[in-house]
């Protein structure tokens, strides 16, 4: 098991879709932080907490640019845990997996 | 016919504490349903602030550097909104049905996909008129759902729901 904590791991203020846009941009997420950790085959717990905002293209960049880059669907799915206590964060799982499954179908 | 002064003594404060647990919860439901009315204004003044943002461009020059900084200000203003949406959703969801509470970040989710979506966030884009009108329909939707939610939820049949759902949630993490 691979736990990932946004804020701390990577940044408090994540924004941006791609990495032209910023330093805490969703591609560099992805491309940094989450592809190297889905290599290892283990499941992934993604720490919300701390964020400060997660702007949607930055998510929708992270998420559903896993699957324009061949992650399949059902194995992200499955893999990718998140803890958000804060109730402000609760809804993100949610919308996160909505953009894995959106990209998946357009795929 | 007399009347015992105890009977009478109990009968009144029976009363006081029914009227006062009627005061109560008609205080505490007013509260909520303030709280609703406040999470719509706040949605309402993002899905604004969201069309005034997708009709500008960004040209990412030095010589449209000022008109380039206000953008980046209203991306900033709706970062903050958007967190203030999901405080206030917060807020007034946990006493929602499953129902309703699905139903409800489903169309966050939406919203918040429109106004902080496609090339938000990038330093050159063009304007996105589609996107500055999306966000006024989506706010509307939005603002549908949670009122629905809302008077919903203050009926009888949604109370009782509401508290069947929360003994089985309980019951469900007892079980572990």
């Amino acid at each position: 098991m691979v736990t990932i904590d946004i804020a701390h791991d990577f940044s408090r203020f994540p924004g941006g879709r791609y990495r032209s846009d910023g330093p805490n941009s969703g591609e560099r997420f992805r491309d940094d932080i989450l592809e190297p950790a889905l290599r290892s085959g283990d499941a992934i717990t993604l720490v919300l907490d701390g964020v400060r905002g997660l702007p949607s293209s930055f998510l929708e960049e992270a998420f559903g640019g896993l699957v324009r880059k061949s992650w399949s669907c059902s194995d992200l799915t499955s893999r990718l845990h998140f803890v958000a206590a804060s109730p402000q964060l609760k809804r993100y799982p949610g919308q996160i997996l909505d953009y894995i499954r959106t990209a998946s179908k357009v795929a | 016919m007399a009347f015992d002064p105890l009977q009478i003594l109990v009968g009144a404060v029976i009363g006081a504490a029914a009227q006062g647990s009627l005061r109560w919860w008609q205080y505490r439901r007013d509260l909520w349903l303030q709280s609703v009315e406040t999470f719509c204004d706040a949605v309402e003044k993002a899905a604004d602030l969201a069309t005034e943002h997708w009709l500008f461009c960004k040209d990412g020059t030095p010589e449209s550097d000022d008109a380039d900084r206000s953008v980046r200000g209203q991306e900033i203003r709706l970062i903050g909104l958007q967190a203030r949406l999901d405080a206030q959703l917060a807020m007034f969801s946990e006493r929602l049905s499953d129902e309703s509470r699905g139903a409800l970040e489903s169309a966050v989710n939406r919203l918040s996909d429109g106004m902080m979506g496609g090339d938000f966030g990038s330093k050159v884009r063009s304007p996105d008129p589609e996107r500055a009108r999306e966000a006024q329909i989506l706010a509307s939707e939005l603002v549908v759902v949670a009122r629905r939610s809302a008077s919903t939820a203050i009926t009888v049949g949604g109370f009782m729901r509401f508290l069947r759902e929360r003994r089985d949630r309980r019951y469900l993490a007892a079980e572990g």
